[in-house]
């Protein structure tokens, strides 16, 4: 094999681009299929418009963020912006894939819709693509706020593309010139800011590993989470007793270890042990308003604006009449799968493994009531916040649309307890399973996560109200968790703590 | 005679200081560095020399003043300037998921001088498994093989921020004989932080130290050793006292028939004054970089107008 393409693979680990491609490849079909479901029931939008629409605008425009994932994950090591060229050449490299994806979409197109200009398809989809080279990953204020706003453009020229989508195709068949050459000289720009000097510094600056590398590479993770404290530290927003125990008094008791732990999880950061929770309510709320200020750009003109507000609350509360319009079916669904969405990306959120304070002088037994508590604690505050914040929206919808019956999304809002059993179970792999294979959960949580969307709702949404269902539910639950902590006691009492797969000692 | 002008300076720095939110990391410092120099870059934790360091490799920038590395500043070095340095990082972190071999090939891909005799005999010395993840090394294997990227391609300027901190003593005389051998065939310039004292003064000809962000020092290793040293006065009548007013004494321990001083002057007779000034008898001795770093400080703490009063 050629040395510098085996060079090249190397940086982008076979392997994991593997498990990669198979995960994304499961749930990209779905994603972009749920996106032609979604444009198909806005009003007089033309078949030809919306293949235009998913295949050179919002199509590339997801991929281009996954697309960007692997390269960025090698930047943002701090060795890579003393390397001689290597951003150069990683941005050819990442500029080559994108083209040769833009000339894909490109030709997907031509055969679907045989009047849309070649070029311009490919133009606009290098744009879609470049968007997520240059994201820099940092989360400070102040880079924050270039990235919101950079999302917020984005969102809102995918929102204006399908608003005037038959216009927006019939402009690109009139001016393909303009559509090739603005949106690929946009691009390349894009990409050149993404790769500029100043923004390989500022990525070796700043430890940032996507999060399908923080799952595969707990090695990875270790390594970020000291180079983190070492950038707050140098910073001023943490002090060097934020990897020790010493910051806070330990008395003995369960809750002080809980204290110190907290404090080594969180960094030292006064605040950070909100900010969970906050994520986790907006999970709940932001998704159904993200889906607001989609209905408002896209759908408006069906309702206008004075009476969006009281039928976007019936649509949410469901309480439309049955046979209402597409539209109504469509905000419908989306109040169904966004909950489904939120609650598969807290179950990903809960394999990020807990830093036991093993620096401590904690006896085994200890430690091990300490992950346990620690990790069900983080888990109960998530599933919490991101409750109340679906029944908030749930209960304002419902009180706006002057209805008394339990809207129907709070069985989709229970779904997060049928798969809170996961949690617990995917702890417990992670404990005994190390190495390449602990992304078996992932698939697992994908295949079940899969089934329960497949199932239609008519099928389960009755058992699980049911007094059986809660039961079982519970039943299953309080099984995994009894399960967890056995083998989380068997791990810390028992096992070589420093080789702990899932305990990440420091 | 013609005289030849100096060389222009690998690494200079002109005013330059980095500030961290309120707080100054670096504060007006200015130096130059010739090539073909060994330089110890000393201070306590926290004094800057990180600092310093990430300045002069570009990957912080300046808040204040300049900072010029292999002649242009340190904002725009490009390929052809990354590719005569040689940098290693404290903590720095790699492409974990690379074994040592795939990370040197691809390191070595983008330097044209890269030397695959000595990579091998790096490899060789140092005792590192090629097959081996970077994320499965320990701390030490991990930081032989950050030298190994930053040494493999025989750079100009090798700045090397605690490069040992981590090693055993016999990785770190292996490892000082390497950088003696590159410092004998190429000339190679070298900035070296260490708090391993005993290893970097087989090694500096020069020595910058910072305290608190300031430049305290900035002179030859010779110099230095010539001016610091240890004073042995012995008396047969006891009648030394235990404290001396010279403004050169930095310590004075003992008292009565024997005092020791740590002293730091340029007068080679002044040994002999002070001990006839006291009836005393003098031998004099050198001191190491080790016993050498604390009075650096106190002299620079001494010179203040605040330590005088």
């Amino acid at each position: 094999m050629n040395r510098k393409f085996r060079i090249f693979l190397s940086v982008f680990r076979p392997v994991r681009t593997v498990c990669l491609l198979a995960f994304y490849g499961a749930w990209f079909p779905w994603s972009i299929v749920n996106t032609a479901r979604a444009m198909h029931f806005v009003p007089h939008l033309a078949m030809s418009a919306e293949y235009f629409l998913i295949c050179a605008v919002i199509g590339p425009m997801i991929s281009g963020f996954i697309l960007a994932a692997p390269f960025h994950d090698a930047m943002h090591a701090s060795l890579f912006p003393l390397i001689p060229g290597a951003a150069r050449r990683l941005a050819n490299w990442h500029a080559l894939c994108a083209a040769e994806y833009a000339i894909l979409c490109a030709f997907v197109l031509r055969l679907l819709d045989s009047e849309i200009p070649f070029p311009a398809v490919f133009g606009c989809a290098l744009l879609g693509l470049s968007l997520g080279a240059a994201n820099v990953h940092d989360r400070r204020p102040k880079a924050i706020g270039r990235t919101r706003i950079l999302l917020g453009v984005c969102l809102l020229a995918a929102c204006g593309a399908i608003r005037v989508g038959d216009h927006f195709r019939a402009a690109v068949i009139a001016a393909p010139a303009v559509f090739f050459v603005v949106p690929a000289a946009v691009g390349v720009f894009l990409f050149g800011l993404g790769y500029s000097r100043s923004r390989a510094r500022a990525r070796g600056r700043n430890p940032y590993l996507s999060i399908v590398t923080l799952i595969y590479c707990p090695s990875a993770l270790r390594c970020r989470h000291t180079q983190k404290i070492r950038q707050l530290m140098q910073e001023g927003k943490a002090d060097k007793t934020s990897s020790d125990n010493y910051a806070v008094s330990i008395d003995g008791s369960l809750r002080s270890w809980l204290a110190a732990h907290h404090r080594i999880t969180m960094i030292g950061r006064k605040r950070s042990g909100g900010s969970m929770q906050l994520w986790s309510f907006f999970v709940g709320v932001g998704y159904p308003l993200l889906g607001a200020a989609l209905f408002g750009l896209v759908l408006n003109r069906t309702f206008g604006v004075a009476g969006f507000w009281r039928q976007l609350a019936r649509i949410i509360a469901q309480v439309a009449p049955a046979g209402g319009s597409s539209s109504d079916e469509f905000m419908g669904e989306a109040c169904v799968f966004i909950p489904l969405i939120s609650v598969l990306a807290f179950v990903f959120a809960g394999l990020i493994p807990t830093y036991p304070a093993i620096r401590f002088p904690v006896s085994r037994r200890r430690l091990a009531s300490l992950v346990y508590v620690s990790s069900i604690r983080q888990f109960s505050t998530v599933i919490l916040w991101y409750l109340a914040g679906t029944l908030s929206v749930t209960a304002l919808a419902a009180e706006l649309s002057g209805s008394r019956v339990i809207p129907p999304l709070l069985s989709y809002a229970y779904v997060a307890l049928i798969l809170l059993p996961v949690v617990p179970l995917l702890k417990t792999f992670n404990l005994i399973i190390r190495g390449p294979l602990s992304f078996i959960p992932i698939v697992l949580i994908a295949v079940l996560v899969a089934l329960v969307g497949i199932i239609n709702q008519s099928a389960w949404q009755p058992w699980v109200l049911s007094a059986g269902g809660i039961g079982g539910s519970l039943s299953v639950l309080a099984a995994t968790l009894l399960l967890y902590w056995k083998i989380v006691r068997w791990r810390c009492c028992s096992g070589d703590l420093a080789f702990a797969p899932g305990l990440l000692v420091r | 005679m013609s005289t030849f002008p100096p060389p222009d300076p690998l690494l200079a720095a002109e005013d330059l200081g980095k500030r961290y939110g309120r707080r100054d990391a670096l504060n007006a410092v200015n130096f130059q560095i010739s090539p073909g120099r060994v330089v110890g870059l000393l201070g306590r934790n926290g004094a800057g020399k990180t600092t310093l360091l990430n300045l002069a490799s570009g990957i912080l920038l300046p808040t204040t003043g300049k900072c010029v590395t292999l002649g242009v500043g340190a904002a725009d070095l490009g390929t052809p300037q990354l590719s005569r340095l040689g940098v290693v990082q404290q903590e720095g972190s790699c492409l974990e998921w690379m074994t040592v071999r795939q990370h040197l090939d691809f390191v070595a891909s983008f330097y044209p001088t890269w030397d695959a005799g000595l990579e091998k005999r790096l490899l060789s010395e140092l005792e590192l498994d090629p097959a081996r993840k970077i994320a499965q090394l320990s701390t030490g294997d991990r930081q032989k093989a950050l030298l190994l990227f930053a040494l493999g391609h025989r750079p100009s300027l090798l700045l090397l921020d605690e490069p040992m901190s981590a090693l055993d003593p016999i990785a770190r005389e292996r490892l000082l004989k390497i950088f003696l051998d590159l410092l004998r065939d190429e000339g190679t310039t070298v900035v070296i932080s260490s708090h391993i004292l005993t290893d970097v003064e087989k090694i500096v000809d020069w020595i910058i130290c910072l305290d608190g962000g300031l430049l305290v020092e900035d002179a030859s290793f010779d110099t230095l050793q010539e001016s610091f040293g240890e004073w042995i006065l012995t008396s047969s009548e006891g009648r030394l006292p235990s404290a001396f007013p010279e403004s050169f004494v930095l310590s004075c321990k003992g008292g009565g028939s024997q005092v020791r001083l740590q002293v730091r002057t340029g007068d080679p007779e002044a040994a002999q004054r002070v001990a006839a000034q006291y009836g005393a008898e003098v031998t004099t001795r050198r001191i190491s970089l080790d016993e050498m770093f604390p009075l650096l400080l106190r002299s620079r703490k001494a010179a203040t107008p605040a330590a005088r009063l």
